[in-house]
């Protein structure tokens, strides 16, 4: 069971390594793709920390599940914020 | 210029001086990247005088708004000039194959982003603030549309959002497990379509304040037409309470939910429907998670730069924004 940031993040992070593997020995990251990758690695971190949502809220449709589900996203935002900058 | 600018800025300015004679080849004498948002990358060509500087939206073939339709975006905008809403001269527009962009007159006058605004107004009167929101707000009366479709308002919602799904659907697909939270509130937006007695107008689509360009308290241009539409006279002042643009009590950093409605009244006339206006802030909000997991799903699959991870937390918030205002509709509370 995972939300929407958390499963944004495991891809995004797929993807960045995967881009990172292809450009090895090519240019230097650029300022923006620096903040970018710190960026996700911040959400990264959070996510973990966060933790999956309880298995009962999987498929779950009514409001007040969806805004627990939410929150979960909301929390790794907020934890990722309140981490000090690396 | 010192440098050759990057490549698809020297091929736009190739083109134009080729083509259009608005532009000698040797007019542009350097150039300044202005915007890099998710359809366009948008660049200043300066010629020396700032009075005939143009500016060029270039559009991003794969980029996570695709197609972005220059054409569409150009007949917006003399739309917009019909209805007596200022927008940017048009000078061209570019289509051919993966090479698209339009080309305009630069407008001059701040055009301060939500960020700024606090130091923009800070040491202003606090009434410029609300003539500020007043000015923004009086445009939208005045987008009617000369001559509008043959389809309905509930047809042009619901397909709308049919497409707003399908398109995040696709772009997700194979790629990441979507929650069930846009299938839930699609059906939720489409179940509680307002009435749609109201005249279709012109909906600028984009409409915040660092879309606007002020001339001191006046409106000198509103910018970036690429997602207008035909739509409910209150598509755009929903999009304009997006939470995320919220500061404080201060919608969009200008208005309070009180003075906002105040204006309305005494721009149109007519109380503002409060409930009307929170459907359309729900639907901004639900139109803005589906543009940008779609973006974020695009980059997943290798379209894009990874420079776009950044809306990353934006994600977050419009998620949680989104259920927390539909459960609030629910409940009765309009708040904008």
């Amino acid at each position: 069971m995972t939300t929407l940031l958390s499963e944004l993040v495991r891809c995004l992070s797929q993807a960045a390594a995967r881009e990172l593997r292809a450009r090895a020995d090519g240019p230097a990251l650029s300022r923006a793709e620096t903040v970018a990758l710190a960026t996700l690695h911040e959400m990264s971190a959070a996510t973990l920390a966060v933790g999956a949502p309880p298995a009962a809220l999987a498929g779950a449709t009514d409001l007040a599940a969806l805004e627990e589900l939410a929150a979960f996203d909301m929390r790794i935002v907020e934890t990722a914020k309140a981490r000090p900058p690396r | 210029m010192s440098a050759r600018p990057p490549e698809p800025v020297a091929q736009a300015i190739e083109i134009l001086a080729r083509r259009h004679d608005a532009v000698p080849a040797d007019a542009i004498l350097d150039y300044e990247l202005l915007s890099g948002g998710n359809s366009h990358i948008t660049w200043r060509l300066l010629t020396g005088d700032p009075a005939r500087d143009l500016v060029v939206k270039i559009a991003q073939p794969d980029g996570p708004l695709a197609p972005y339709d220059v054409k569409h975006e150009a007949a917006m905008m003399a739309q917009a000039e019909a209805a007596g809403v200022p927008a940017p001269a048009l000078v061209g527009v570019h289509h051919e194959g993966d090479v698209q962009f339009i080309l305009m007159r630069r407008v001059e006058g701040d055009s301060p982003s939500l960020w700024e605004v606090r130091e923009w107004l800070k040491d202003r009167p606090d009434t410029d603030r609300i003539d500020i929101g007043h000015s923004l707000l009086s445009t939208l009366p005045r987008l009617a549309l000369a001559s509008r479709g043959p389809r309905t308002q509930q047809a042009i919602y619901t397909d709308y959002l049919g497409d707003l799904v399908a398109k995040v659907e696709e772009a997700a697909d194979g790629v990441l497990a979507l929650p069930p939270t846009i299938r839930v509130v699609h059906d939720w937006l489409v179940s509680r379509l307002p009435s749609m007695e109201a005249p279709t107008v012109l909906c600028h689509g984009d409409f915040r304040l660092g879309n606007a360009v002020f001339d001191g308290g006046d409106i000198a241009a509103l910018l970036d037409w690429e997602r207008a539409m035909e739509g409910h006279p209150l598509h755009d002042l929903g999009f304009l309470c997006l939470p995320g643009m919220k500061i404080g009590d201060h919608i969009c950093g200008v208005l309070t939910q009180q003075e906002l409605a105040d204006a309305w009244l005494d721009l149109t006339g007519t109380p503002l429907d409060l409930r009307a206006a929170a459907y359309f802030r729900i639907l901004a909000i639900f139109g803005e998670l589906c543009l940008m997991v779609r973006a974020m799903a695009r980059l997943a699959q290798g379209r894009g730069r990874l420079t776009g991870v950044r809306p990353l937390p934006l994600i977050g918030r419009l998620h949680h924004d989104l259920v927390r205002a539909v459960r609030s509709f629910e409940n009765d509370d309009f708040t904008l």
